[in-house]
C-alpha cells in the first residue's frame, strides 16, 4: 500500500534522507528507529504529503504522491491518514469528545453520528468520564489517548505517529502502543511510528533503522508480517 | 550601564525586530491618536490666539472701553469723559470710535460688505495707533476727511484702483483709498469720524470710546467711578473681556473637537493594547522560562513596558510629526475655524509652544505604557510552574476578567452624566462618556462569553456542516479574554461613532425642522448692522408691491444684560400672544399672563433656550430688560419707567449660543415708540418667483440701504451646508477612529495566525484545506467584530444620550430631539463587519504563510 523509491531530499547542501527504498504492507505496524536529526520527521513529511521529495517517488494506495495536487493531498489526509504527534497537539478550547470529532468534522460527516462514534471512542478508551471536559484540563495520559482516538476516528488506512509515547511515562506509554496495534490489527490499517526507543519500536512487527538519512540492515528487523 | 539593563535592551532589541509587522501597526495606531489630538490642539491655539492678536490690534493700548448697552450711545458720553480728560482725572485720553456694516459698489454694480470705521485721528493715536491710516505718498495728509484708509480685494474692480465706492443713506459716494491702515485685515477701512457719522446718518451718536489712564491711576477705581458717573445706557468693560467672549464662544466647540481627537488616542491606546497583549501571548513560554532562571518579577515587568516604551516613542514621535503637518494643512486649507464659523476662517500658520509638544508626548507615551501594563500584569501573575506548560499563555490571557472594574466603571458613569457643567463646560459629561466607554471594553470578555456560549448552544449543531464556521464558533466562545485585544478598538470607535452620528443626527434634523418654523416667509432681507433702519414709509414702500401679498417687518435691538457676555438680541415681531407656538419653534410648556399680571402692565417674553441657563431666566420668571421705554401709564395711575417682563415661553434658538428674546412688535412698539424696522419678511402673490421679486426689490428707493434678498430656500439650504461644513471635521475623525480599529482588528488576527500556527498546522494536517483555515479567521474575526459593532453601537446610544441631553445644553444650551440614523448605523455594523472578516482572513493567510512547515519541523 505504501512504496518508497529511491527517495531522497536534502535542505541547501546536506541530505537528509538519501536513497529510501521500501514499501509496506497493508495492516504492517512498521517502526522507524533512529536518533534525532536521522530524518525521521522529514520521512513522515513526505509520507504525508506534506513536503516533496528531491528525488525518487512515493506510492500511496496505488497513487503517486507527487502527482497529486494540494488539494488532492489535504483530501488524502482528510480521509485516509491519522496522525499522532509527541505533543499530542490538541486544541485546548474544544473538549476531548470534540478534538477526537475533528476528523469527522472535517470529512462531513453529520453531527449526531460524530458525537456518536466519538463518545464511543471515549468509551472504549476509558474517557467517558472526561469527554466534556477542556483539553488542558486532562492530564497527560489522557491527552494521548485522547491523540490516538483522534488519530483513528476516521478508520484511516494510514497512520502516523511521531514519538507517541515520548512524552509518556512508561506506564501510559505501554497502553497506548497497546491501543495503536489493536486498532492495525481490527481495522486492517497500517501504521508508520519513528521513535528513538528501542523499547516501542519492540512492539512494532517491523523495525526499519534510520540512520544519517539512509536505512541501513538491522540485526533485530522484524519480518513476521512480511 | 546597569548589567540588567543591559540585560533588557539585550533582549527587547531582537525581538521587536522579529514582530515587525504587529510593532508597524502598533506604531501607525499610537501616531494616528497622536497626530490627530495634536492637530486639532494646534488649530484651535491658533485660532485663538489669532483671534485675540487681532482684538488686541483694534483694541490698541486701551485699558477701559465704554461700550452702549444698545448699538450706539450718545455722543453726550464722550464730552463728560473729555472733560474728565482735561481735568487729568486719571484719564490720559479718551478716543471716540463708531463703527458700521456697509458695503461697496464695484463697476459691475455687485456689492461687497465691508467694516467702516470712524476715529478722530489725533485721539486714537495715543490710544489705538493701529487704527491709524498709514497715508501713501500720493496721498495728501491723514487728515483729508475724503479718504479711507484699509485694504479691500473689491477696489480691484472699481475704474479708479485708489477709489472705492460706498452704499450710504444720500446714494453712493466715492472716497479715495489713500493707503493702509496698522489692522493688516481686508474689508476693515478707516476714516474720519464726523465724516463718517454725517454720511451715515449717526451724527451725535457712536459705538465706544477707547480709555487710557494715567501712569498712576487705578483700573478699578476708574471703572467704578465712570460706572457712578456716566449714564446708565452705557457699559464699562476691559479689552480682556472681549478677547474672551469670543474665546468662551468656541470653547465648547473647540473642547467638542477635542475630545473626538483624544478618543482617536485613546483608541489608538486601545491597538496598542492588542498589540502588546498578542506580544506577551507569543512570548509566554520565554517570559515563563526567563522567570524559571531568575529572572525578578520587576525585571519581566520592565521588559514588558520597555517594548511598549519603544513602540509608544517611535509612534508618538511619528504623530507629533504628522499632527504638525496635518495642523499645517487644516490651517491652509480649512482654515483656523475648522469649519465651526467662529474665526471666519481665518488662515495662519500653526503655533505651538515646546512644553505643550512634551504634553502630547507624554500621553502617546503614558497611554502605551498602560497598554503595554496591564497584559504584563496578567502574564506576571501566573504561577511559574505552570506557565512553561504549552497553551497556558493562552489560557490565562484567555480567561474572563474580574467583572467589577466595568460595573464600577458604569455606576461612576451614571452619577458623572448628572453633574452640573463646571465653568461652562461639560467636563463630568466627557468624563461619564469615557467611563461608559471603558466600563464597556472591560464588559467585552463577559458578554463574549455569553453571547458566544448561547451561540455554541443553538448553532453548534448546524455550523457542524461547515467545519470553518464550527471552529469558529467553538474558538470564539472559549477565548473570551482574547476577545477583547481584538476588539477593544472596534467597541470603543463604534461606541464614539454611534455616539456622534446620533448626536449629529439628532442636531441636523432639529435644525432642519427649526428652520422650517423660523422661515415661513419666502423671501427675507436684512439690514447691515449699524445702517440707518427702515421708518414707516419706507415699509409701506416695500409692502405695497402689487406683486406682495402679505409682508411682516422685523426689529432686532441689541442689550446688554451683563458686561462679560455678549449683547443679546431682541427680535421682535408678530407674535400670537394667545398661542404663541404657532409663532416661535417653543421648546415646552407655555406660561400665560395672569389676570393680574395682564392689569399690572407685565409684557410677555420669549426667551431662548439660552437665556435660561446664562441668565436664569426660566419659564414663569418676572425680568426687566435695559430697554429705552416710554414711561407707561397702568390702569391704577401709577407711571412706570421699567416695564416688567414675564418669561411666558422658551423657543430654540440654534443661531445665537449666547442667547436671544423675543417680543411681539404690538408690545415693543407701544413701550419704546420705535416703529422702524432691521429685517423684512415678504409672502408673494402666486405665480411671482423669488427672482422676480428680489429684482423689482432691488430697484425701490430706500435712501442708500442697500437689502441683500434671499428666498428661504436659499436661506435653509445655506444653513445646512454650514451644518454640514461645521461637522466635516468630526466626520473626518470619526472616520480615522474606524480605521484605526480596522488597523487593530487585522493587527490582532496577524497575530493571533502567528500565535496558533500549531492549531492551524494540526489542522492542515487533519485534512483541512487552506482556504478553511482563512475562511475561519475570516469568520472569527467578523463575528468578534459584528458583537463588537453591536455593543459599542448599544454603547453609543447611551452616549448619545449624555451628548444629546447633557453636553449640549451645558456647552451651547440649546436642546434636540433625539433622531437614530437607523439605515447608516446598520450599514456601518455589516460593512465594519465585513472589512474586519476581510482584514482578518488577510492577516491570517500572511500570518500562515509565513511558518506552516516551519512549525511542523518545530515539532516533528
Amino acid at each position: 500500500m505504501l512504496k518508497l523509491s529511491q527517495v531522497g531530499r536534502h535542505y541547501e547542501q546536506r541530505w537528509v534522507l538519501r536513497r529510501l527504498d521500501f514499501s509496506v504492507q497493508v495492516g504492517q505496524f512498521v517502526a522507524f528507529l533512529g536518533e534525532s536529526g536521522g530524518g525521521k520527521s522529514t520521512l513522515l513529511n513526505l509520507i504525508a504529503g506534506l513536503d516533496d521529495p528531491d528525488e525518487g517517488s512515493i506510492v500511496f494506495q496505488g497513487q503517486d504522491l507527487q502527482a497529486l495536487n494540494e488539494s488532492q493531498r489535504t483530501e488524502l489526509r482528510r480521509t485516509q491518514i491519522g496522525f499522532v504527534f509527541q505533543a499530542f497537539h490538541l486544541l485546548n478550547h474544544l473538549k476531548a469528545w470534540q478534538n477526537i470529532a475533528l476528523p469527522l468534522l472535517l470529512s462531513g460527516v453529520p453531527v449526531l453520528e460524530s458525537q456518536k462514534r466519538a463518545l464511543i471512542a471515549c468509551e472504549q478508551l476509558g474517557l467517558s468520564a472526561r469527554s466534556d471536559a477542556l483539553v488542558p484540563l486532562l492530564s497527560g495520559g489522557e491527552q494521548q489517548r485522547v491523540a490516538l482516538a483522534r488519530a483513528i476516528i476516521h478508520r484511516p488506512a494510514l497512520v502516523l505517529a511521531d514519538e507517541p509515547t515520548g512524552n509518556l511515562d512508561p506506564s501510559n506509554a505501554a497502553p497506548a502502543l497497546a491501543l495503536l496495534k489493536k486498532h492495525c490489527v481490527e481495522n486492517g490499517a497500517t501504521v508508520l511510528m519513528v521513535t528513538h526507543s528501542a523499547q516501542a519500536a519492540s512492539t512494532a512487527d517491523r523495525v526499519l533503522h534510520l540512520k544519517q538519512g539512509m536505512l541501513i540492515p538491522a540485526t533485530n528487523e522484524s519480518s513476521s508480517s512480511s | 550601564m546597569n548589567p540588567r539593563l543591559r540585560a533588557l535592551l539585550w533582549f527587547i532589541g531582537p525581538l521587536l525586530n522579529q514582530n515587525r509587522g504587529r510593532n508597524a501597526a502598533a506604531i501607525l495606531a499610537i501616531a494616528a491618536g497622536v497626530a490627530l489630538a495634536l492637530a486639532i490642539h494646534i488649530v484651535n491655539q491658533t485660532a485663538v490666539s489669532e483671534f485675540q492678536r487681532s482684538v488686541a490690534k483694534i483694541n490698541g493700548l486701551a485699558q477701559l472701553q465704554i461700550k452702549g448697552k444698545e448699538t450706539y450711545f450718545s455722543e453726550v458720553v464722550y464730552a463728560v469723559v473729555a472733560n474728565e480728560v482735561a481735568l487729568q482725572n486719571g484719564l490720559r485720553e479718551a478716543s471716540p470710535v463708531i463703527e458700521l456694516d456697509t458695503s461697496t459698489l464695484n463697476i459691475d454694480a455687485k456689492s461687497k460688505r465691508i467694516q467702516l470705521v470712524g476715529i478722530d485721528f489725533m485721539r486714537a493715536a495715543a490710544v489705538t495707533p493701529n487704527l491709524l491710516g498709514r497715508p501713501s505718498k500720493a496721498a495728501r495728509s491723514i487728515f483729508d476727511a475724503a479718504a479711507l484708509f484699509g485694504t479691500i480685494k473689491s477696489a480691484e474692480k472699481t475704474a479708479n484702483l485708489n477709489d472705492v465706492t460706498l452704499n450710504t443713506p444720500s446714494g453712493p459716494m466715492y472716497f479715495n483709498l489713500a493707503g493702509p491702515n496698522g489692522l493688516e485685515e481686508e474689508n476693515r477701512l478707516v476714516g474720519d469720524i464726523a465724516q463718517v457719522q454725517i454720511l451715515f446718518g449717526l451724527e451725535g451718536k457712536l459705538s465706544r470710546i477707547d480709555l487710557l489712564l494715567s501712569d498712576n491711576a487705578s483700573l478699578a477705581d476708574m471703572k467704578s467711578r465712570l460706572e457712578k458717573s456716566l449714564p446708565d445706557t452705557v457699559r464699562i468693560v476691559e479689552p480682556d473681556q472681549e478677547k474672551n467672549r469670543m474665546s468662551n464662544l468656541s470653547r465648547a466647540y473647540r473642547v467638542n473637537l477635542s475630545v473626538l481627537a483624544l478618543v482617536a488616542l485613546v483608541t489608538g491606546g486601545l491597538i496598542v493594547f492588542s498589540s502588546q497583549a498578542a506580544m506577551v501571548l507569543k512570548q509566554w513560554s520565554m517570559l515563563a522560562l526567563v522567570s524559571l532562571l531568575g529572572a525578578s518579577r520587576r525585571w519581566l515587568m520592565l521588559f514588558v513596558l520597555g517594548q511598549g516604551l519603544v513602540v509608544g516613542a517611535i509612534g508618538t514621535a511619528v504623530g507629533l510629526l504628522l499632527g504638525y503637518g496635518l495642523a499645517a494643512a487644516l490651517l491652509s486649507w480649512v482654515g483656523t475655524d475648522l469649519g465651526g464659523g467662529y474665526f471666519a476662517g481665518t488662515k495662519a500658520l500653526p503655533r505651538i509652544a515646546w512644553s505643550e509638544l512634551v504634553v502630547f508626548a507624554a500621553m502617546g507615551l503614558a497611554i502605551s505604557l498602560i497598554a503595554s501594563w496591564l497584559p504584563a500584569r496578567s502574564a506576571l501573575k501566573a504561577r511559574r510552574a505552570e506557565a512553561l506548560k504549552p497553551g497556558h499563555g493562552e489560557i490565562t490571557l484567555g480567561q474572563l476578567p474580574a467583572a467589577w472594574p466595568a460595573f464600577a466603571l458604569a455606576l461612576l458613569g451614571c452619577v458623572l452624566a448628572f453633574v452640573p457643567a463646571i465653568g461652562g463646560l461639560p467636563l463630568a459629561g466627557y468624563a461619564a462618556i469615557a467611563c461608559w466607554l471603558f466600563a464597556g471594553v472591560a464588559a467585552v470578555p463577559w458578554l463574549t462569553k455569553k453571547i458566544i456560549t448561547q451561540l455554541c448552544l443553538h448553532l453548534s449543531q448546524y455550523a457542524w456542516k461547515s467545519p470553518p464556521a464550527w471552529l469558529a464558533l467553538h474558538r470564539t466562545g472559549q477565548s473570551p479574554g482574547l476577545a477583547v485585544q481584538a476588539i477593544a478598538g472596534v467597541v470603543a470607535s463604534m461606541a464614539l461613532v454611534t455616539a456622534m452620528a446620533i448626536m449629529v443626527s439628532s442636531f441636523r434634523s432639529s435644525v432642519s425642522s427649526w428652520l422650517d418654523q423660523i422661515l415661513p416667509a419666502q423671501l427675507y432681507a436684512r439690514l447691515p448692522a449699524g445702517a440707518a433702519q427702515l421708518q414707516l414709509p419706507e415699509q409701506q414702500l416695500i409692502a405695497n408691491q402689487s406683486f406682495i401679498q402679505r409682508s411682516e417687518f422685523l426689529r432686532s435691538v441689541d442689550v446688554s444684560l451683563d458686561n462679560a457676555r455678549a449683547a443679546v438680541p431682541i427680535l421682535v415681531r408678530k407674535i400670537d400672544v394667545s398661542n404663541p407656538n404657532q409663532s416661535l419653534p417653543s421648546s415646552g410648556a407655555i406660561v400665560p399672563l395672569t389676570a393680574d399680571q395682564l392689569q399690572a402692565g407685565v409684557v410677555p417674553l420669549y426667551v431662548s433656550e439660552a437665556m435660561v441657563s446664562l441668565y436664569g431666566m426660566s419659564l414663569g420668571s418676572i425680568v426687566t430688560l435695559p430697554l429705552k421705554t416710554l414711561p407707561t401709564q397702568l390702569q391704577n395711575g401709577i407711571s412706570r419707567e421699567k416695564p416688567q417682563f414675564k418669561v411666558v415661553a422658551v423657543w430654540r434658538d440654534y443661531a445665537r449660543q449666547t442667547g436671544a428674546l423675543q417680543m411681539d412688535q404690538t408690545d415693543y412698539r407701544r413701550l419704546t415708540g420705535d416703529n422702524s424696522a432691521t429685517d423684512i419678511a415678504l409672502w408673494l402673490k402666486p405665480g411671482i418667483t423669488e427672482e422676480i421679486a428680489g429684482d423689482a426689490l432691488q430697484k425701490l428707493d430706500l435712501k442708500g440701504r442697500t437689502l441683500e434678498w434671499r428666498s428661504s430656500a436659499e436661506i435653509r439650504a445655506l444653513s445646512l451646508t454650514i451644518f454640514d461644513r461645521s461637522f466635516a471635521v468630526t466626520y473626518a475623525l470619526e472616520a480615522a477612529a474606524i480605521i484605526v480599529a480596522l488597523i487593530g482588528v487585522a493587527a490582532s488576527f496577524g497575530a493571533q495566525a502567528l500565535a496558533r500556527q500549531k492549531e492551524f498546522a494540526v489542522l492542515t494536517h487533519l485534512g483541512a484545506k487552506p482556504q478553511w483555515l482563512d475562511l475561519q479567521l475570516a469568520l472569527e474575526g467578523g463575528l468578534l467584530t459584528l458583537a463588537g459593532a453591536i455593543w459599542g453601537t448599544l454603547l453609543g446610544f447611551a452616549m448619545s444620550w449624555i451628548l444629546i441631553d447633557r453636553v449640549n445644553p451645558q456647552s451651547f444650551h440649546w436642546t434636540m430631539d433625539t433622531d437614530v440614523p437607523w439605515l447608516a448605523l446598520i450599514a456601518g455594523i455589516v460593512i465594519l463587519s465585513l472589512c474586519a472578516a476581510a482584514c482578518s482572513g488577510w492577516a491570517g493567510r500572511r500570518g500562515r504563510a509565513l511558518g506552516h512547515l516551519q512549525t511542523i519541523k518545530q515539532d516533528w
